[in-house]
């Protein structure tokens, strides 16, 4: 790893921190419904620096942010870690396999859904222990995650857009993208 | 926002497409099976006394405060079939699929379709 990714994935992680406790002091209607929006973030450096860097900010993010909002080790710490690394690792893999195929829309929906697929499978694993909760939730779950899915998509898409319009000789890995 | 949406893929639209239809079937495909599980709870001065699937037909009977009574569960419905009470407000009720019967005077409350509790059990960050 070289010294200037080490500068961006500190300066993306602290976005993706303030982003994250900004999101944990909204008022939600749902007490479980999370709008993600660390995952902009998240996938912006997937796509502009790649899986590594992805990985490690969410790592950062999920670790330092349970420390500052104090949940750290807990429950919600456990869930949110293991649905962390598994959104960005469906990502990274779809990323890699169908790098025409899909945007970063399409990537941030199939983020989000194994994000919750993952939260759902420790929740039932861990805690809940009653499959028909988590039957009964699942289907909900996984429509918020889309929407809010799609809308993280979207401003990863125009933050994706602007940074390579504003630098583009800098950003090394996405004559793809 | 017009433009953001162009930009999408062709391959984007279709799993958004996708994503949402399925939840909201699942949605419905959910609350359809689940029901099938329903129970009936019967409680007599607040203890449970019996407890049976829905879809299993049968009549039980209860001993009340006041004597005896019948509850009959048929077609994933359930009444009160007999009560010694005066009003009979519970036989009055007729057949449920969910919700509850309560017999006051004989202290028997018939409770059907609780398969579910939707307690909050965690809450993630």
């Amino acid at each position: 790893m070289q010294l200037p990714d080490k500068y961006r994935i500190a300066i993306l992680s602290a976005y993706a921190l303030a982003l994250h406790g900004f999101e944990a002091m909204l008022p939600s209607p749902i007490p479980w419904l999370r709008l993600g929006l660390a995952n902009i973030i998240t996938l912006t450096a997937l796509i502009l620096f790649g899986f590594r860097a992805a990985m490690m900010i969410t790592l950062i993010r999920v670790i330092l942010g349970s420390l500052f909002i104090g949940t750290f080790l807990g429950p919600s710490f456990i869930l949110s870690l293991g649905g962390g690394i598994c959104g960005t690792c469906a990502m990274g893999a779809m990323l890699s396999l169908s790098r025409k195929i899909f945007g970063p829309v399409g990537l941030s929906l199939v983020g989000a859904l194994f994000h919750n697929a993952a939260q759902l499978f420790l929740a039932y694993w861990l805690f809940i222990q009653r499959v028909e909760a988590v039957v009964f939730i699942a289907p909900v779950v996984m429509l918020l995650g889309t929407l809010t899915g799609f809308v993280n998509g979207i401003i990863a898409d125009i933050l994706i857009k602007n940074l390579l319009k504003k630098e583009p000789d800098s950003l090394h890995n996405v004559a793809q993208a | 926002m017009k433009k953001a949406l162009r930009n999408t893929t062709i391959a984007d639209r279709i799993l958004f497409l996708f994503l949402v239809i399925a939840s909201i079937a699942g949605m419905f495909y959910t609350r359809e099976a689940l029901s099938q599980g329903a129970e009936v709870v019967i409680e007599v001065s607040g203890k449970p006394v019996f407890t049976a699937s829905l879809y299993t037909d049968r009549e039980v009977p209860v001993e009340g405060l006041h004597g005896h009574a019948v509850v009959e569960i048929k077609d994933g419905k359930v009444r009160m079939k007999e009560a010694r009470c005066n009003n009979h407000i519970c036989m009055k009720q007729g057949w449920i699929t969910r919700g509850t019967i309560v017999c006051l005077p004989n202290s028997i409350v018939v409770i059907a379709g609780s398969g579910m509790k939707k307690d909050l059990d965690a809450i993630t960050g």
